[in-house]
């Protein structure tokens, strides 16, 4: 087969590497770090290359005004970094699971189940922060149930979307109560948070989101590997000997999962698991053992970029990283669901 | 049967009417709330709370309620597709945007932001529209508008927390508005805006026996006499207008357009002008409820007219949806 090339180690072990995903992969990855570099390096106060060079290899101690600058930039393309791979898997995960090319976190109201518990935590019963993240992840996992269940047996691949957007609305209208007790300034932060922002990200968010993530997308990615069946359809895949109940449950569980820290650090993302799988799929096809690494880096490689852009772009206006990706996320989700439809 | 449900509906208007006056964070007794409107004392203070403050909101309420309803009943019926509403149109976060940026940019206030208003809400009918034809490429699945709508929403409401979050301070008095509520100074836009709202229900009530003829589909209402180009375009300049008054004075309050025809339906049916008064009974019946449950749920603690009806107004969305895939379905 052309395309692949086949890494033999002695007689017994024959691995096939497929080209096109490493090169792929590959490339995003050197994208990756040209954008990080690049984040850390523009802002209001631009820092030369050379300085962020001694900054990231200490060859020899860098001045105490780059290391400060540097101390609020990197948490934040941390953030973005591992946010963007954490919603993007997420999103991948949510596909295979609702067969469904258009569904997200953020649209089947995950996201907000996620926003709404710790809403409610934080406002109403003052939990502490690390407590809040759990119980996003419960409320994320019990929404998704919720809209899986409610949309079962629905043919329509805009049913699901459409259950998953009405749920999200009585969420959204739940987290409104609490929203508007404070003032306008809370208000705009609330308004802000609720559509993704990187502003307010500090080193302890982004040291969960590490935390969070290391465990995570390693298990996404072997996850994905193992879902293959599901694409044939339930019947099939139990056919074949796969479990499709249960698998699902755990996929739901762990795109929950994927979902609760970045709620808690950043605010819903809304569309970028659509956005990043979408691409992805265009770049490497239908595998999802190779579509989810690049899904990963390609959502990285957004919400970096969108936050950079949005930063830096309008000063002294900063436009949050959320609302350039929902605004292009609307326009990708009407190309995706055309592309979507059955072709007559 | 009709005319027994339009009477039910009047006898329940009122006495919701009556109940909104009294409630309140202090309850005042019927006989209190007779006096205050008939009686008139104005160096008592009761009678001042009664008239002032809860007959304004009564009537900006209903005002609001009969007129979102009224151009969701027009839409639902000139799209044929019992999901469309003012709100999963796009049209209130349209005008949201419009308003905020016309605040921003141009420094309007009051009425004049009528216009950036309307201005708003035909830009999203628009995007809509368009965005729905993406999605659906000429087919005709009544899901594929609502998915353009919300996309459409989605798109604005973006717009809009980015405008507010380029001067939060500016907006400081905008913040109720925002989510829907209805404040005690409202009626002053209403002042302007009621003559609209009553020219508008008047046609639809006028141009309602055209209207049916449409939902029997198009070449049977030519066939019938009627031009239905020309009805479509008039039944959208008529909802169009009456959503937005609505919008301009309470802000964008959703789902009653959405949830009142279906109540019609029940109660009196789909066709005639009793349908189309009785509609705009419910609407107002909702509202006017809806403002007395924010009042009172959580006192004394308030909530807003808008939070509470998404509230409700979701699930009722959610219910509309899954019958409407299931009938597809059987």
């Amino acid at each position: 087969m052309r395309g692949e090339i086949t890494l033999r180690l002695g007689r017994a072990v024959h691995l096939p590497i497929r080209l096109r995903p490493a090169a792929v992969i590959s490339s995003l990855f050197v994208l990756l770090l040209a954008t990080s570099i690049a984040g850390l390096q523009f802002g209001s106060t631009a820092i030369a290359l050379a300085d962020i060079l001694h900054w990231l290899f200490p060859f020899k101690a860098s001045d105490p005004e780059t290391g400060s600058i540097m101390g609020l930039r990197w948490p934040r393309i941390v953030a973005a970094l591992l946010g963007g791979a954490m919603v993007a898997a997420s999103g991948h995960l949510l596909q295979i699971v609702a067969r469904n090319g258009l569904a997200d976190p953020g649209l089947l109201g995950i996201s907000q189940g996620s926003m709404a518990a710790i809403v409610i935590g934080a406002a109403v019963f003052g939990l502490a922060p690390s407590m809040l993240v759990w119980l996003g992840l419960a409320g994320g996992f019990a929404t998704a149930i919720l809209v899986m269940t409610l949309a079962y047996r629905l043919t329509s691949s805009s049913g699901l979307i459409l259950v998953g957007l009405a749920v999200g609305i009585v969420l959204i209208a739940a987290i409104e109560i609490v929203m508007v007790q404070g003032g306008i300034l809370q208000f705009a932060r609330w308004l802000s948070w609720s559509h993704g922002s990187l502003t307010a990200v500090s080193a302890s968010n982004a040291a969960m989101l590490i935390l969070w993530g290391s465990f995570l997308l390693p298990v996404s990615l072997i996850a994905s590997s193992k879902v293959m069946p599901l694409l044939l359809g339930h019947e099939q895949a139990a056919g074949i000997g796969a479990s499709p109940r249960k698998l699902s449950l755990l996929l739901t569980l762990l795109a929950a999962m994927l979902v609760a820290p970045v709620v808690a650090a950043i605010g819903p993302i809304s569309f970028l698991g659509l956005i990043a799988a979408h691409i992805a799929r265009r770049l490497v096809g239908e595998r999802p053992g190779e579509v989810m690494p690049v899904t990963m880096l390609v959502g990285a490689l957004i919400l970096l970029a969108a936050d950079t852009a949005g930063r830096t772009l309008f000063l002294p206006v900063v436009v949050p990283a959320g609302i350039l990706i929902s605004i292009a996320g609307v326009l990708i989700f009407l190309a995706a669901a055309r592309l979507a439809r059955p072709r007559r | 049967m009709k005319g027994l449900g339009l009477a039910l509906l009047i006898v329940v208007l009122a006495l919701l009417c009556g109940l909104h006056l009294a409630a309140g964070a202090r309850f005042s007794s019927p006989a209190l709330v007779f006096d205050a409107l008939f009686h008139h004392d104005p160096r008592n203070y009761q009678h001042v709370v009664v008239v002032k403050q809860r007959l304004t909101r009564l009537v900006v309420a209903g005002y609001a309620g009969a007129v979102l309803a009224v151009s969701g009943l027009l839409l639902q019926k000139v799209l044929r597709n019992d999901l469309v509403s003012p709100s999963t149109l796009g049209i209130n976060s349209g005008a949201v945007t419009f308003v905020v940026l016309g605040i921003y940019f141009l420094g309007l206030d009051g009425a004049a932001l009528f216009w950036p208003a309307l201005a708003g809400g035909i830009f999203a009918v628009g995007v809509t529209f368009l965005a729905a034809s993406l999605v659906s490429q000429g087919g005709r699945d009544p899901l594929s508008l609502i998915l353009g709508g919300t996309m459409t929403a989605t798109l604005f409401s973006s717009a809009t927390t980015f405008a507010i979050s380029l001067d939060p301070d500016r907006f400081g008095n905008l913040m109720g508005w925002l989510v829907g509520d209805i404040g005690n100074f409202d009626y002053q836009p209403l002042t302007l805006l009621w003559p609209l709202g009553a020219f508008g229900i008047g046609m639809a009530i006028i141009l309602c026996r055209a209207l049916d003829l449409q939902t029997l589909g198009t070449e049977q209402a030519a066939a019938l006499g009627a031009d239905p180009q020309l009805i479509r375009y008039a039944a959208l300049a008529l909802a169009i207008p009456l959503a937005i008054s609505a919008v301009c004075v309470v802000g964008p309050i959703g789902f009653v357009g959405l949830v009142a025809p279906h109540i019609a339906r029940l109660l009196v049916g789909e066709t005639g002008r009793i349908a189309m008064i009785s509609c705009a009974l419910i609407g107002a019946v909702i509202v006017v409820a809806t403002d007395m449950l924010a009042r009172t749920l959580f006192s004394p603690q308030l909530l807003h007219v808008g939070t509470v009806m998404a509230l409700c107004g979701g699930v009722a969305f959610l219910a509309i949806v899954l019958t409407t895939l299931r009938r597809r379905m059987a």
